[in-house]
């Protein structure tokens, strides 16, 4: 029963010897590459996350590599990655010993600086074993962030040349919009924190929020854009179906829409908002918010733009339609053919005008929720404490309203004058019948 | 069914002796509110003929020109044109007035459309013809009133003369009956009037029956086969151009022919 026992014991010596081999392997490739990375990390910069390192705004590299005993390295050199910035003025160079690595000892080194490279070398070899602590401040990582690569080669004095420190863990940046770094970089410049300074300038017009809120405002200016570009045209036709109840022969049809225009015109259009949004769903009637937002503004601007329309219809001249009927028209082409398209021309100054204040009313939707215009900025308003989002908002409204009233006034005033048709070439004397008959 | 009706029309336009009247009026009233503008107003109109209504302003006379066409409602009293009643409650008046061109005082023509379309408009809308028929028929008759080269100018871009003669031309591309012309020169500047009078002239000669509200006393004298003299909604008097001109039977006739020849 001996023959178990000694194959056990044989394989016993194979492994310790295979183990004594790794061993001794693993302890001559050590001191190959004896300068290791020990950690690589930025500063980590936002104010809303303190684990979250952001492009373009100050942070700063911490690089650490450890050092053998007698490695005698004379010189680093730190590859910061493309894209980066950063100041050599302030480095901090440290190598630090000691079982606990607490010792903190001073290297004497000079810098040179080549494009992205920074070589640090060192007066004296480094031959204490410890870890080599290199602090590169004002970095600011790419906008766009990224896994940043820190790079880094080392030459040691029996002649190792250029060595790569391997496994350099990278440093996660994250990405940071345009605005938000052109509001990190205004934070930053003097005039802006003397503007600020000022507790006016800075509650109402506060450079870095003008441009962080211009972005979350610009959702808010196109969600207003698009409830007037579908509540304004879509009141066009029910407006003229109201202007025409109204010049309507019959009672009827006239009381039901003067009874209408009466009341949307006498009463607050948030008035209404609020009978909508609040009555509507009490009544188990569930719309969703922006459908019967449009409804809501379609339904008030058409009251308003039936008087439009019937003070265009009324103003055409009675002899335009006494012709149109003199030639055997009905009066439905009529007002299609002769009365509508005179009418149009006349009202369009009025009509963009409706749009303007239309324009403006869909702030009112911001009580009831929807993210318009208002709702965006207010947002913004209630997390900084400063009015200036407003000041942003108020800046889409008149980017709107402003070239609008130049185009209502210029068509104003072309009426007024009444030169609608130009000629392409100045009339030519008449070649008329009155002359031939002289 | 409308170009059949044009040549019917046409051909008994031909026959200026045709005894049936085109339009018979019997005893026509208008008033409006109290006021009796006309006060029995019969008269016989035929085929061919040149009638010239004259009178001082307030006479009725553009109001019994725009009741033919029912631009005003009779108060009581038949319109019988081409044997029809139009006065009666069911006639469809619309089409009454396709046969019925009508010019007016204040020309009226449509100021968003130029002259070419003026005249296209009623043709494709009421005619239903197309496009390119329209476009034939309203450059020939902007030829006839002299006005071809202003095919593509608008209304505004015109003198008064010439937008007078686009809506001459514009009730003639329907292919009227009979032309009913209220006051067609009354508007325009003194040396405007005569183009417009050449066309109406023209007109004339080529066997149009019209109907024609005037203060050119001229024009009726050379032009009118009869003249009629309204004063206060009634038919004063009436005869040639002769009679009437130089041999007025009545005192009011005497009167208003006296005052307009000091004009």
């Amino acid at each position: 029963m001996d023959t178990p026992r000694l194959s056990l014991h044989r394989l016993m010596s194979a492994l310790t010897a295979c183990l004594l081999v790794c061993i001794c392997a693993l302890a001559i490739a050590t001191p190959a590459s004896a300068m290791e990375a020990v950690r690589c990390t930025g500063r980590p910069n936002s104010e809303d996350d303190p684990t979250v390192i952001m492009g373009a705004t100050q942070s700063r590299i911490t690089f650490e590599a450890s050092i053998a005993e007698g490695e005698g390295v004379t010189q680093l050199t730190l590859h910061i990655p493309d894209g980066t910035e950063f100041n050599t003025e302030d480095l901090a160079v440290t190598l630090l010993t000691g079982d606990d690595l607490m010792t903190r000892n001073e290297v004497a080194y000079t810098e040179t600086v080549d494009g992205q490279n920074l070589t640090l070398t060192f007066d004296e070899p480094i031959v204490q074993a410890g870890h080599l602590n290199v602090i590169v401040y004002d970095v600011y990582f790419p906008t766009a962030g990224g896994d940043m690569q820190v790079e880094a080669t080392y030459s040691t004095a029996d002649g190792t040349k250029d060595a790569a420190v391997a496994d350099i863990p990278v440093i996660p940046v994250q990405g940071i919009s345009t605005t938000e770094a052109i509001s990190q970089w205004l934070e930053g410049q003097a005039w802006v924190q003397a503007w600020n300074s000022n507790r006016f300038l800075r509650l109402f017009f506060d450079p870095t929020l003008l441009v962080t809120s211009f972005p979350v405002v610009l959702s808010g200016f196109f969600m207003s854009i698009a409830i007037v570009a579908v509540s304004f045209p879509l009141a066009i036709p029910v407006a003229l179906v109201l202007a025409f109840m109204r010049l309507s022969k019959f009672p009827v049809w006239r009381g039901i829409a003067t009874v209408y225009v009466n009341l949307v015109r006498g009463t607050p259009l948030f008035l209404q908002i609020y009978v909508a949004f609040f009555g509507l769903p009490m009544a188990g009637i569930n719309i969703p918010n922006f459908p019967l937002g449009v409804i809501v503004m379609m339904l008030n601007s058409s009251a308003y733009m039936c008087e439009i329309f019937r003070a265009g219809i009324l103003s055409i001249n009675k002899g335009q339609s006494e012709a149109a009927r003199s030639l055997g028209m009905n009066r439905l082409q009529t007002m299609l053919y002769v009365v509508l398209p005179q009418m149009f021309r006349i009202v369009i100054p009025n009509l963009t005008n409706e749009f303007i204040t239309l324009y403006k009313d869909t702030s009112l939707l911001a009580a009831v929720g929807i993210m318009e215009l208002v709702m965006y900025a207010r947002t913004i308003v209630a997390s900084t404490g400063s009015i200036t989002p407003y000041i942003v908002a108020a800046v889409f409204y008149l980017v709107i309203t402003l070239p609008l009233s130049r185009v209502t006034r210029y068509l104003e005033e072309r009426t007024r004058r009444g030169h609608a048709h130009k000629r392409k070439s100045a009339p030519e004397p008449e070649p008329t019948k009155e002359a031939q008959h002289a | 069914m409308p170009d059949m009706e044009n040549a019917v029309a046409t051909a008994a336009g031909a026959k200026p002796s045709d005894n049936d009247p085109i339009i018979r009026i019997v005893d026509l009233h208008k008033s409006f509110g109290d006021v009796d503008v006309l006060r029995g107003i019969s008269l016989d109109i035929h085929r061919g003929e040149v009638v010239v209504v004259l009178g001082p302003s307030g006479s009725g006379k553009s109001t019994m020109l725009r009741c033919l066409n029912r631009l005003e409602e009779p108060t009581s009293g038949q319109i019988i044109f081409e044997g029809e009643d139009i006065t009666a409650p069911k006639v469809n008046v619309n089409k009454v007035r396709e046969r019925m061109g009508m010019v007016f005082q204040q020309f009226n023509l449509f100021p968003h459309l130029d002259a070419l379309h003026n005249v296209m408009l009623a043709q494709t809308k009421v005619l239903n013809r197309s496009d390119d028929e329209a476009k034939r028929i309203a450059a020939e008759q902007l030829a006839r009133v002299g006005l071809a080269e202003r095919a593509d100018y608008y209304p505004d871009e015109l003198s008064g003369g010439q937008q007078q003669r686009v809506a001459i031309a514009r009730a003639l591309a329907m292919d009227p009956h009979v032309m009913l012309f209220d006051e067609a020169t009354s508007a325009l500047d003194p040396e405007l009037v005569r183009g417009v009078l050449d066309v109406m002239r023209e007109l004339a000669r080529g066997g149009m029956t019209m109907v024609v509200v005037t203060h050119e006393m001229g024009f009726a004298r050379d032009v009118a086969d009869r003249v009629i003299f309204m004063d206060g909604g009634v038919i004063v008097e009436q005869g040639t151009p002769d009679e009437v001109f130089n041999h007025p039977k009545s005192e009011r006739t005497r009167a208003f022919l006296g005052e307009v020849s000091l004009k």
